[in-house]
């Protein structure tokens, strides 16, 4: 009987001591932990540099805001030269999604003006979900990850549920966090701006061209954050401009047009000034770094001066600029 | 025309099995005059249904490209488990037939038939070494010597399966995807790592069907006894997928003939068996290819062991393993172009200059798996292949002379580590069979 009841004891106290395990890292999920992966870590550096140059500007700004296609394709400093006002490359990674909406919004400030040229995957239907998001969030950004409905907060905390791996990450993360920051690993060719100034060649490789194969769904998550987004900056007094990102020609597909025309439609329902055609954006292959959106040297240069060229064009835009010299 | 889903068919199939085995059991003489036709009729549905999902498509496929044909392929969603239940419903016809049934409660009937833990990946189970446990009074109470033994062989399943197996998979995936380019040490670790990954993750589901059934006090038959110590390739599939090779004994080879008859027809037999089994795996040539060779192998072990040759222990086993390593890479290749790169590159040995084999340069490695440095993979098979080859079987973990609170803190060490993170989807190799 003493052996049956030592049997019981022993199963007990396995299952309390798994489910505290479970607790006490879900707990350390919403407190303490961090462990990012390569991506996520590469992220919080860059905004790093990118919003501490954002907050100090004291004067109306540009801000450019997508994923890693503005990052490697959009020069924040030839914008700023040619212009003549402060602009912010707030290009990350296009697996943060309607976060990086988010963070501009943190630098926006009323009288600035934003352009917003995502990545075709930020429009697509899916849910708010990627890998590079969560970890970010977990790691990164908790009182956000706190904020967001339960059902999310339960898909993304559960990727990170073995105990023992995720302790093991956040131990690591501080042992390797001064290193990675003494280093200077993270953003070591990234200028004020938030430019990236290290994609200098073409590495000759081929790159997948873009096609859609669906509808575009103007009420799928991904959307609905980016008109919030739009809303958020026209109630705050920020002027929106829409782009397009720089990639190869499109792959054929019969759903092209249709599809490229209802992205434009939700940009206009919304009252935003598209810059120029998606078509215009398409380069040619030499201009490519290491993706089909990352750009050379080159590839940015000429992309930046497009943009730029359109931006000039604006009514919009002029009448900005003129207010904000009257400030 | 209606269409049905496929829990739809699954529990009609079911309902049919269970009346049919219900009529083949009955003792009414009238009604045993065509049992043998009705058993004919069920074992045909019972294929058909397993013909029409999972092997439709492979039949189009081939007759397209051989006849000429342009049939469109079904692309049917595989019915979860097809293969393991179909297998078992068969089973229970055969022994109602023989009268090795005896109770016919539809709820029990379908409790077999659908047991969670070994429902996807077996083992595959008699029905008449399952009833009796269902229906004992011992099974519904509540015994915490099974729970723990439990806890322990399901804790040490999920270690095989996510530590062990999972990190394999990601050599053996990089290795085969870049099948093409890889070298001679690359195209081994490639292999061995297939080897090592199906091992663990098919260990690891066995334990922890086992210990998930035990916490039911379910105990459910032994499924493998450590196969990578087989001295021959019959040992091995008396210690690989035991349930699986129990089954195609007893309802394929003995039915055809078994070792009656003469030898050819006995190596006829065991070939047609063997052919069975890999079909039985995947609708695929490789899979077909793989049973045949397993089949070649039996026949040949056969043919060698009637001669009362034997070879010294040491070189049965390096044979058995290596061919057994050998013929994965057949069950793990996606096709037949993409096994031949593999085993070209296993066996090109003219990439071993004498200056290589002098230790005077490094054996040319090109770096395609790109999973880091290869010496780190090797002392990994290297201890995990003594693990398999000395290591104590799981199924013998009752008599381990563990401490009881040293049990536990082992199970809960080896789940802690071995739990994974939920949206890493990484599922069992025989869930796809």
């Amino acid at each position: 009987m003493a052996v049956y009841r030592s049997y019981k004891t022993a199963v007990l106290w396995g299952v309390w001591i798994i489910c505290a395990a479970y607790i006490f890292n879900i707990i350390g999920l919403y407190t303490i932990y961090c462990g990012p992966k390569g991506d996520s870590a590469w992220v919080n550096a860059i905004l790093g540099v990118k919003e501490a140059y954002a907050e100090s500007i004291e004067e109306p700004k540009l801000l450019l805001v997508a994923g890693s296609s503005l990052h490697y394709g959009l020069s924040a400093a030839q914008a700023e030269e040619t212009l003549g006002v402060p602009v912010v490359n707030m290009g990350t990674h296009a697996g943060l999604l309607e976060y990086a909406y988010v963070r501009a919004q943190r630098s926006l400030e009323p009288g600035d003006m934003v352009i917003v040229a995502p990545e075709y995957s930020m429009y697509g239907q899916g849910h708010l979900l990627s890998a590079v998001r969560s970890d970010y969030l977990v790691s990164f950004d908790k009182a956000y990850l706190r904020g967001r409905p339960i059902a999310e907060q339960f898909a993304i905390v559960q990727g990170y549920l073995n105990p023992i791996h995720r302790l093991k990450k956040h131990l690591d993360y501080i042992r390797k966090r001064k290193k990675n920051f003494k280093n200077k690993r993270y953003f070591k060719s990234l200028n004020n701006q938030g430019d990236e100034s290290e994609n200098v060649a073409y590495t000759g490789e081929s790159y997948p061209r873009i096609s859609f194969k669906t509808d575009f769904d103007s009420f799928a998550p991904r959307a609905v954050e980016l008109a919030h987004f739009i809303k958020w900056c026209q109630i705050n007094d920020v002027l929106v401009f829409m782009s397009w990102p720089g990639t190869l020609e499109f792959k054929e597909s019969t759903l092209n047009a249709a599809r490229l025309e209802q992205f434009k439609d939700f940009w206009r329902s919304h009252n935003v000034e598209i810059l120029g055609e998606p078509e215009d954006f398409c380069c040619a292959p030499e201009f490519l770094f290491n993706t089909q959106y990352h750009l050379n040297l080159n590839g940015v240069a000429w992309r930046t001066e497009l943009l730029l060229e359109l931006l000039q064009q604006s009514d919009d835009y002029q009448q900005w600029a003129i207010k904000r010299l009257g400030q | 025309m209606v269409e049905l889903d496929v829990s739809t068919s699954d529990a009609l199939v079911s309902f049919f099995n269970y009346s049919l085995g219900a009529v083949l059991s009955s003792e009414r003489k009238e009604v045993r005059v065509c049992c043998k036709c009705l058993l004919i009729f069920g074992v045909v549905v019972n294929v058909g249904t397993l013909a029409y999902f999972k092997y439709s498509d492979f039949f189009i496929e081939n007759c397209n490209r051989w006849v000429g044909t342009q049939i469109p392929l079904l692309e049917f969603v595989l019915p979860l488990a097809i293969s393991f239940f179909t297998f078992q419903q068969i089973a229970y016809l055969v022994d109602s037939y023989s009268g090795q049934t005896q109770e016919y409660d539809f709820l029990n009937y379908c409790l077999f038939v659908t047991f969670f833990p070994q429902l996807i990946a077996g083992p595959i189970v008699h029905h008449k070494e399952m009833m009796e446990q269902f229906s004992s009074s011992s099974a519904k109470l509540l015994n915490w010597r099974n729970c723990y033994y439990g806890l322990f062989i399901l804790s040490l399943g999920l270690f095989k399966k996510v530590f062990i197996a999972d990190t394999f998979a990601v050599w053996a995936s990089a290795g085969f995807s870049a099948s093409a380019q890889l070298s001679l040490v690359e195209a081994w670790c490639a292999s061995l790592s297939y080897t090592m990954q199906i091992y663990f993750d098919f260990a690891g589901y066995t334990d922890m069907a086992i210990g998930s059934a035990l916490f039911f006090n379910i105990k459910l038959p032994r499924n493998f006894n450590s196969p990578y110590k087989a001295l021959d390739i019959q040992d091995f599939w008396r210690r690989w997928h035991m349930t699986l090779s129990r089954w195609l004994r007893d309802y394929v080879y003995i039915p055809l003939g078994g070792n009656r008859g003469t030898a050819s027809g006995v190596y006829v037999n065991l070939l047609v068996t063997f052919l069975i089994g890999g079909l039985w795996h995947g609708a695929g040539w490789t899979f077909l290819i793989w049973g045949a060779l397993h089949g070649c192998a039996c026949i040949v072990f056969l043919f060698w062991s009637r001669r009362k040759m034997q070879l010294p222990k040491i070189v049965a086993w390096a044979v058995t393993f290596m061919f057994v390593n050998i013929t994965w890479v057949f069950f793990r290749a996606d096709n037949w172009a993409q096994a031949m790169d593999i085993l070209h590159s296993m066996f090109a040995l003219s990439t071993l200059t004498p200056e290589i084999l002098m230790g005077l340069t490094d054996v040319p490695i090109e770096n395609v798996m790109d999973r880091g440095e290869f010496q780190e993979l090797f002392p990994w098979i290297f201890i995990f292949l003594l693990v398999a080859v000395f290591g104590k079987n799981s199924n013998t973990v009752m008599e381990w002379r563990l401490p009881v609170k040293m049990g536990v803190a082992l199970s809960i060490f080896l789940f802690l580590l071995g739990s994974p993170d939920v949206s890493q989807v990484s599922e069992f190799l025989y869930f796809n069979f």
